[in-house]
Formats: structure tokens, sequence, C-alpha cells
């Protein structure tokens, strides 16, 4: 009987300290957000807040486990992923935040020709095991780095990008983005040992 | 990282026949009562000042250095660290005081940058009103709790119409409906 959420700040009503925090008006400040920090200090500074905020504690085995425990997370993507074998088959899969892999070998399972497993933490080495343990190392590369960074190795892997749009410079190589970007909301270092579940 | 994933969408997806696990996402909000967190990060806070108290005073009477001037700071520093982050909690859905409102949706396929940073104040969509009915089996209102729904299913952009269709779509929340 219980459903995972972040407590929010704007809140401590009851709490006279804090009583100035909730009598603005009852709107979402950036900060509510995951991305705030690209939003209001560019990229550079974001990257480091980002490091600094979250990806500490996502190179840590535990906090993996912590999230594959989750079964209403894993069974949804499980059946999303491997119930629609038809759309996966032979395609170019992106998994975006890989961690430890799972998405990344399921989408292997489903037929994918080729996933490309993004992960910043070294969280990637342990992802580059689990692939191999699993038997689809062959079509699961896991490149280490930020997505905005990496180099896709389209040419070694005679992908060909969606003409058209070039000029923009995109490589529209990709079949399927798959994410799990909701369960990195708004998730702190300091505050994740005591709280995660 | 939503707007790390719109990045990539935008750099590598393909255009009219690509597709986004999730699909569709939503982002919803209700308040809540849980009074032991609440009032465990009030004492951690009241806890953190009362040690720089002492700090500011040993500094003071054993080094001849006054750092009070710093006092201000350090309470706003940890008032935000104690009081104004957002944290990871796991409720009981009895918890929950209102009806949830959606705070944003998004189509994974079209949703930009500009919507992975929120809402911003004083847009009419940054208003909520919830009917909270208190008693003395529920309340008082700690603080908010915010969760996520995410659909994998058909593209439903216009753009979107030729891309492969999702025969088995999967559904998932985070929220209390779950029980």
């Amino acid at each position: 009987m219980y459903f995972r959420s972040f407590l929010g700040s704007l809140s401590r009503i009851h709490d006279s300290v804090t009583n100035v925090f909730f009598s603005p008006p009852m709107h979402l400040t950036p900060s509510f957000f995951p991305s705030d920090p690209r939003a209001v200090n560019g990229d550079a500074k974001a990257k480091a807040t980002d490091f600094a905020n979250y990806f500490c504690s996502y190179a840590q085995l535990y906090h993996q486990k912590q999230m594959l425990a989750d079964h209403q997370r894993m069974a949804a993507y499980h059946s999303a992923i491997l119930g629609n074998q038809d759309v996966f088959r032979d395609k170019v899969v992106m998994d975006i935040g890989t961690g430890s892999g799972i998405l990344a070998v399921w989408a292997a399972q489903a037929g994918a020709r080729k996933v490309y497993a993004i992960e910043y933490t070294d969280m990637a080495k342990h992802a580059r095991k689990v692939m191999e343990a699993n038997g689809v190392s062959d079509i699961v590369e896991v490149i280490q780095g930020a997505v905005e960074d990496i180099e896709l190795p389209i040419e070694a892997d005679n992908l060909t990008p969606e003409s058209g749009d070039a000029e923009d410079g995109s490589t529209r190589v990709v079949d399927i983005i798959i994410s799990e970007w909701m369960g990195y909301f708004r998730k702190s270092c300091r505050l994740t040992d005591p709280f995660v579940s | 990282m939503l707007d790390s994933i719109i990045r990539a969408r935008d750099k590598y997806l393909k255009k009219k026949t690509g597709l986004m696990f999730p699909s569709h996402t939503t982002m919803l909000w209700a308040p809540v009562s849980d009074e032991d967190e609440r009032k465990q990060s009030a004492t951690e806070y009241a806890n953190s000042m009362s040690d720089w108290n002492d700090f500011a005073q040993t500094t003071h009477t054993v080094y001849g250095v006054d750092m009070s001037v710093l006092e201000k700071d350090f309470e706003r520093e940890q008032k935000e660290y104690y009081l104004l982050s957002s944290r990871w909690s796991e409720l009981p859905g009895d918890a929950v005081l209102a009806e949830p409102k959606v705070v944003k949706y998004f189509d994974m396929a079209t949703c930009t940058i500009e919507d992975s940073r929120g809402i911003p104040a004083g847009y009419p969509d940054a208003t909520f009103d919830f009917d909270v009915n208190g008693n003395e089996f529920s309340g008082p209102i700690s603080g908010f709790a915010g969760w996520f729904t995410a659909d994998f299913k058909s593209r439903t952009d216009a753009e979107g119409l030729d891309a492969p269709k999702i025969h088995h779509s999967a559904f998932l929340s985070t929220g209390p409906e779950n029980g």
C-alpha cells in the first residue's frame, strides 16, 4: 500500500519557521524539474550540477538494485519492450541512462539489430559485464559519456542517417529511444540514501 | 535528465518513424500528510543551527575570531538543504489528502526543452486548487508529493502517423492508485 513520490519543498506549512515558503502563489518554480540548472545557468554549470546531484549515486550498484527491485516499473518496461517485439525487430535502439543495462538487454532480446546503451557513470563498466553475461554484447554497445557528448559509431555499424535534415547537425539513425528519466526526477545525492526506496 | 532525452531525440531519432519509450508521461501532485517526515526535517534543521552556535562560540572564545557574520548565510544554506529540497519518499495511499492534479503532460515525441523546464511562475497553468477535507483521521498537510505516470503506446502527434504502431501498449504509474 505504498507509492513512490517525492515530497515537495513548497510545503512545510505547519512549521512557523518555513511559513514564508508557502505564502507565494502555488506555482512551480524551475527547480521543480530535473533540468533546472541548465535552464538557468547554461550547459557547463548544469553538467557539474547534474554530476553532483545524481550521477554520483547512480554509480553504485546498491542504487541500481533498489531501482530494479521496483516491480511495477520493471513489469511495465518489460511488457512494453518484450510485448512489442514486432516493433523492435531489426531496429536501432538507444537506451539513455542505461545504468546496469537491463532495458538494453531486453531491447536486444526483443530483436533489435543494434542497441546503444548510454551511461554517464562508471556503471557503464558493470553494464558491459551484464551484456556479456546475457549473451547480447554483440548487439548492445555500452557507450560511457553524456548523451550530448558521445559519438555513435554509425560507420562501423553501417548505419545511414535519415536524409533531409543533415544541416541541423542531426544523425538520425535511431528507431527507438528508451529511457527511464522519471526515476531521476529531482533525485539528489545527499537525500537519496535515507529516502530512496 | 528530460532535457538530455529531448536533445538526444532531436539529434538521433528518426523524425517520422521514430518511437519514444515511454511515449507519453504525466506528472501529478497532491497535498499529502507525512508528519514524521516533516518533523524530521525540521529537527535536523534545528540541530544544524544549534551546531552552528556552538561552533561560532568556540571559534570566538578559543580562537578569537568572530564568525557570527556568516550566520545568516549558513542559515540560508541549511534551510535550503533541510527544508526547501524535494526528497524521495514512499507514502501510503491514504496519505494523499486531495484529488491529484496534473502538473505537466509530455508527449515525448514533441515536447521541447522549454517544456522540460517546468511551468513559468504566473502562468494560468501554474495555479492549482486542492480541495482538502481534513479530519481526525487525515491531515494535516505536511507537504506535497509528486509522481509520474508513463504510457508506452503509439505516437499521437501529426508527424508520427506513419510510425510503427504499438499493439500491446503498457502503462506505468508510481502513484497512489497502485495502492
